[in-house]
């Protein structure tokens, strides 16, 4: 038999983690090396651990799932990175494999699945199920908000109105309301409430 | 001309007496009223008296000119510049032009014209009298002779010496229109072509001549030194016997009776050729009477040196007392015998029978100072019968005989006496009831008494024949014999002063605040619900014109004809009563009541009574006198005196707005009641009152109309004076104001709508967040729950068959993450549902929490905050409730403490929570973080981590364990 699969597990939730090692452990093709609930300590853990695969949450505390992947992507670009997350927006997909991840799962994927997914990214292959597959199919690629109109759209996101979002931008309202409509422009849609709905929903942005 | 209509209006308006003063009645018994400094005069030397157009009476004295309207003196409102208030004036002239002109001591001639007082004339020396001739030319006599007005300026008439220093009524103008002038040198008459010449000099024989006066039917009375002459300015004057000189003043009332005052012996009255006389002895305040003036309805004016101003004048009321002539001035009745002339009896003070307007004293049966007349009543012959507490007396025309002296007679003690019309006689007693001698002459032995012990204080007998007896306690009657008596109801209790039978039947008795009346429907019991005072009501009479007359120990009463009828008829009604006192005629309000008849009516329709000073009679009223006129005098605000016209505006913050108002009538001015009203304020009269003020507080901008009527007692409404106000609105009452007041309320109402909403929104933002965060707790815990449940369950399923020991545990631990995930759930929607209260801090949620878990456990608890408790991010207190709750159960569940502590220390950068417990501690050999399923430690830790926090355990074997929690704020983020 080839050595088990050394896994690395960048997870917050606990019990996630705890079922995670339940499934790995069960199978003798893979070993959990590592885990950590910090989105920080993903490269050094990488980094003193060597894992094969890193299986990694998008929402972590400290810096986020996707800072995390691109780090490691930049240090260790042949290791192989598993996104196991909550978030089912297009973009959210998007931009962790435009990160450098090699798979994406959503947490409800099933052992099975996740298996096959471990092998994969093992082997370097691209492991994206058909659900997510038709995801990224759907996304519009030209939605390319620029980060001061992802701000503007996170504000608006919550609640803000332009005069807000002004102040906590430290620009002004004029200002805020060009953004807005630029933003209208571009998600294609005809008020601010039906962009923030797309916006969640495509995960542009989370409400975080 | 103008002068023409103002004095026929005058003359319409002002009430017209039938008389001037009566002549046929003595000085004594008119009334007179004199009012000095105390009253309101300036000073008491009075020097003229003239009415002034408007009617008002107009006064000048020493110190000044005033205006009397019968109740106030008050100055003339008019340019103070002139000093009017304070100059000794002395002489005044109404023209007929309505122009008033004032001399003064100190020689100014001023005209008023208009409001506008104007200085016309400054001679050196006084003004002694001022004229209108009948050409409307204006004549001045001064100490520097004789002034005419022509062409705007005075102009002396040349060629006459100036009158005597103390001559003031110098002037006069004749039938003929020609002008007399009295001069030092004598009588001077203007001939008519610019001259006057010398008609009567001063001689020995008639002395200097003072004063003139015209005679209505022709000719002059002459006032001199020496006494009073009639002459025509030709011939010598003839002398007026019986009044001495030197008579200063002299003039003819309207009904040709002459006055004249005789400087320092009072005044005298010369009419139908007699001579009567008036002076301090009688009473008059000043023998020195300088001016007399008539006005027109008809008073006497005085003008005195000393004794101010008077007014004689006629009351319908007239005393007859001892002043009169009569021995004594308690009157006690008043009877008429069959023919219809009145008898009078009093008290000590004579009998006397009333024969045209005088009193003619009778015999009485006693010396004068002996005999009281109690009761009179009249035998068939028509001789008079006295009663009185010695018995009878009886008088055949020339001499009394004497019934019932002596103990014997049962009946001596006379309180009312009646014959009726068959010849019998009643005698009522005082205490030994009622006998009746039928044969008219008192019996020996006497009857047996009727009601014995009563005490009777009246007897009349109905035309029904009814002979009705009031008593001390109530009313009997004695039924004609044949008749039954009508069921009539309790007879009231209570003294009858008198008893009376009215014009229709109607018996009428008296008592202590009611009037009985007793008719055909029943009885009918008037008292002061229908207005009638409360006090003794003694005698009931009725006048020709179906008025009653009811007398009292507090005056006289008039109660109105229609209202008494009305009063009859329906209870709830009130009588219209007027009360007569002193002011009009009255000598006393003290009427007598005690004596029977204490009153009756002459067959000229007068009604008497007797008084405690003599009797009164009041004379029928031979028309209706109109109402007074009604006068706006004044009208004041807090910002101060306003002029009077027709229209006044009152600026905007016009408060306390005060009205006076008063009615010209020098009658009886205290009785003229007053009703006002302001348009747009009041909806209808005020309440009549004699109040001669209105006071408004503040008026509601917008034109108003204020009215005023008068009315004498018993008379009707005149009509009204009327002055138009306008209140400028203030600023907040004008209409665009109040426009941008509501501009500015929709706009404030607008603007707190708009921050409302911004509020709700923010909250509904907040509202949104917590949401959001909920939901998407909800989403990643209990989702990511749910696929740990699920790869457990297939990890299981994946061991079940080769190693079911394995498979057991993964179970077991699946077990326990359910149990997790469904406290987790319930946490989230309790959460969602908002159960948390409101207020609640996080050392109450942990309070909350530990009493929660260790309930029943018997387990002490106990939290301590340090530092000052901040309001944190919800999601940090949230984590920090969750991990303490967490440590707090995982402590009961497996410490088995006594006690748990926990801890909050607030500080600037971080939140520190420490639970720490005495119970069984653990090892490092124990597991929690393991698959034994002790999740709660690494549960803690992650949230603390979540954070950026950190969490500290500390445990020993039985030594307890310390958890410990600590987040850094956000604020401190470093």
């Amino acid at each position: 038999m080839s050595e088990p699969v050394r896994i690395l597990v960048v997870e917050d939730q606990y019990f996630f983690r705890l079922a995670l090692r339940t499934t790995i452990d069960t199978r003798a093709d893979m070993r959990i090396v590592a885990e950590t609930a910090q989105g920080d300590e993903a490269l050094p853990l990488c980094l003193s651990h060597k894992p094969d695969v890193v299986i990694m949450d998008l929402r972590l505390p400290g810096i986020s799932g996707f800072e995390a992947i691109a780090r490691i992507h930049r240090e260790l670009p042949g290791l192989g990175i598993l996104v196991l997350s909550n978030y089912e927006g297009s973009e959210d997909v998007h931009r962790a494999l435009s990160a450098g991840a090699l798979a994406y799962l959503t947490k409800d994927a099933g052992a099975e699945i996740l298996v096959e997914a471990i092998l994969s990214v093992k082997a370097g292959k691209r492991f994206v199920p058909p659900a997510i597959g038709a995801l990224l199919a759907e996304r519009v690629p030209a939605v390319q908000l620029t980060g001061r109109e992802r701000d503007v759209l996170r504000l608006l996101a919550r609640g803000c109105s332009n005069r807000d979002a002004g102040e906590q931008l430290g620009i002004s309202e004029n200002t805020v309301r060009i953004h807005v409509s630029r933003i209208l422009d571009k998600l294609g849609v005809t008020d601010r409430t039906q962009a923030v709905l797309l916006a969640i929903q495509k995960g542009l942005v989370h409400v975080d | 001309m103008i002068s023409r209509t103002v004095f026929g209006l005058l003359a319409v308006l002002l009430p017209q007496a039938a008389r001037a003063l009566d002549p046929a009645a003595a000085i004594s018994q008119y009334h007179k009223r004199y009012w000095q400094v105390e009253e309101g005069l300036p000073q008491s030397y009075v020097t003229a008296i003239r009415p002034s157009p408007d009617g008002y009476l107009l006064v000048g004295t020493a110190e000044g000119l005033v205006r009397f309207d019968g109740l106030q003196f008050r100055p003339l409102q008019v340019d103070a510049s002139l000093k009017l208030a304070n100059r000794w004036i002395s002489a005044l002239l109404t023209a007929r032009d309505g122009s008033l002109w004032v001399g003064t001591f100190d020689g100014e001639l001023i005209e008023l014209r208009a409001g506008k007082l104007r200085s016309k004339h400054k001679t050196g020396g006084s003004i002694f009298d001022l004229m209108e001739d009948s050409r409307g030319v204006i004549w001045a006599s001064t100490r520097d002779g004789l002034l005419h007005y022509r062409n705007g300026g005075f102009l002396r008439q040349p060629g006459l010496p100036p009158p005597s220093e103390t001559s003031w009524n110098v002037l006069a103008t004749d039938s003929t229109g020609g002008l007399w002038v009295v001069t030092s040198a004598g009588l001077y008459q203007d001939t008519g072509e610019g001259t006057l010449r010398l008609r009567l000099p001063n001689t020995a024989r008639q002395g200097s001549l003072l004063t003139v006066h015209a005679a209505r039917s022709g000719g002059l009375w002459l006032g001199t030194s020496r006494g009073l002459f009639r002459g025509d300015g030709k011939g010598a004057p003839v002398a007026v016997a019986g009044v001495p000189g030197p008579v200063v003043s002299v003039i003819e009332d309207r009904d040709g009776v002459v006055w004249a005052a005789s400087w320092g012996h009072g005044l005298y009255r010369a009419a139908h050729g007699k001579v009567t006389h008036w002076s301090t002895a009688e009473g008059l305040p000043d023998d020195s009477i300088r001016t007399l003036t008539e006005d027109g309805g008809g008073n006497l004016w005085l003008g005195m040196r000393s004794g101010g101003l008077g007014r004689w004048r006629d009351t319908r009321i007239v005393a007859y007392g001892m002043n009169e002539g009569l021995a004594g001035d308690y009157a006690t009745i008043v009877a008429p015998d069959p023919a219809g002339n009145l008898w009078m009896g009093t008290w000590r003070g004579g009998v006397y029978r009333l024969a045209g307007d005088k009193l003619v004293s009778q015999p009485v049966p006693l010396p004068t100072m002996y005999f009281t007349a109690r009761a009179l009543a009249f035998d068939p012959k028509g001789n008079p019968w006295f009663g009185n507490w010695e018995g009878l007396f009886e008088f055949d025309g020339r001499r009394y005989k004497h019934h019932g002296a002596g103990p014997e007679t049962p009946w001596g003690r006379v309180s009312a006496l009646l014959f009726d019309r068959g010849g019998g006689l009643w005698v009522g007693t005082a205490g030994r009831g009622l006998y009746r001698f039928t044969q008219g002459r008192p019996e020996t032995p006497p009857p047996p008494a009727l009601f014995p012990e009563a005490e009777i204080t009246a007897l009349l007998e109905g035309s029904d024949g009814t002979v009705w007896a009031g008593t001390s306690n109530g009313l009997r009657r004695i039924p004609p014999p044949g008749v039954t008596p009508r069921q009539l109801a309790q007879f009231p209790s209570g003294a009858v002063h008198s008893l009376f039978e009215d014009s229709r039947g109607r018996i009428w008795a008296a008592s202590t605040g009611s009037l009985l009346v007793i008719d055909a429907a029943g009885q009918h019991l008037l008292d002061s619900r229908h207005g009638l005072p409360d006090h003794s009501l003694y005698r009931v009479l009725e006048d020709q014109a179906g008025t009653f007359w009811v007398s009292s120990p507090r005056g006289i009463y008039e109660l109105e004809s229609a209202s008494v009828e009305r009063v009859l008829r329906e209870a709830s009604a009130r009588l219209s009563i007027a009360s007569y006192g002193q002011e009009d005629g009255l000598r006393t309000i003290e009427c007598h009541g005690l004596s029977q008849p204490a009153g009756a009516r002459a067959s000229d329709g007068s009604i008497w009574f007797p008084t405690a000073r003599g009797f009164v009679r009041i004379r029928p009223k031979t028309q209706r006198t109109a109402p007074p006129r009604v006068l706006i005098e004044e009208l004041t605000t807090n910002l101060g005196r306003r002029e009077l016209a027709p229209n006044v505006n009152l600026g905007a913050g016009t408060r306390n707005i005060e009205l006076q108002f008063t009615a010209l009538r020098f009658s009886t001015p205290g009785k003229i009641r007053f009703r006002y009203r302001m348009t747009g304020l009041d909806s209808d009269w005020m309440a009549a009152s004699t109040l001669r003020t209105a006071r408004y507080s503040q008026l509601p901008p917008g034109p108003h109309v204020f009215e005023v009527q008068a009315q004498d007692p018993l008379g009707d409404w005149s009509g009204a004076a009327s002055l138009v106000l306008y209140q400028e609105p203030e600023f907040r009452q004008t209409w665009w104001f109040v426009l941008l007041l509501g501009m500015a309320a929709a706009a404030a109402v607008w603007a707190m709508y708009r921050w409302r909403l911004h509020a709700v929104r923010g909250r509904y933002a907040a509202v949104i967040e917590e949401r959001n965060r909920i939901g998407r707790e909800w989403h990643d815990t209990l989702v990511a729950g749910f696929s740990a449940i699920s790869l457990q369950l297939e990890a299981a399923l994946a061991n079940l068959a080769a190693r079911p020991d394995r498979a057991s545990e993964i179970l077991e631990m699946t077990r326990r993450m359910v149990h997790h995930y469904r406290a987790e759930a319930r946490r989230v929607i309790w959460d969602l549902r908002d159960n948390r209260p409101e207020g609640e801090t996080l050392p109450m949620a942990i309070e909350n929490a530990l009493d929660r878990v260790v309930e029943h456990r018997g387990i002490q608890t106990h939290v301590k905050v340090e530092g000052e408790p901040a309001m944190l991010p919800i999601e940090l207190q949230h984590n920090m409730l969750r991990i303490c709750q967490e440590a707090i159960s995982n402590s009961v569940r497996h410490a088995n403490p006594a006690r748990i502590d926990v801890e909050l220390v607030y500080r600037a950068d971080q939140l520190m929570a420490v639970v720490r417990d005495d119970g069984r501690g653990f090892g490092p050999e124990d597991d929690f973080g393991g698959t034994a399923g002790h999740f709660g430690l690494a549960v803690m830790r992650e949230r603390a981590r979540r954070h950026g926090g950190a969490l500290r355990i500390d445990s020993r074997p039985g030594a307890g364990t310390t958890v410990e929690a600590t987040i850094p704020l956000p604020g401190a983020k470093g």
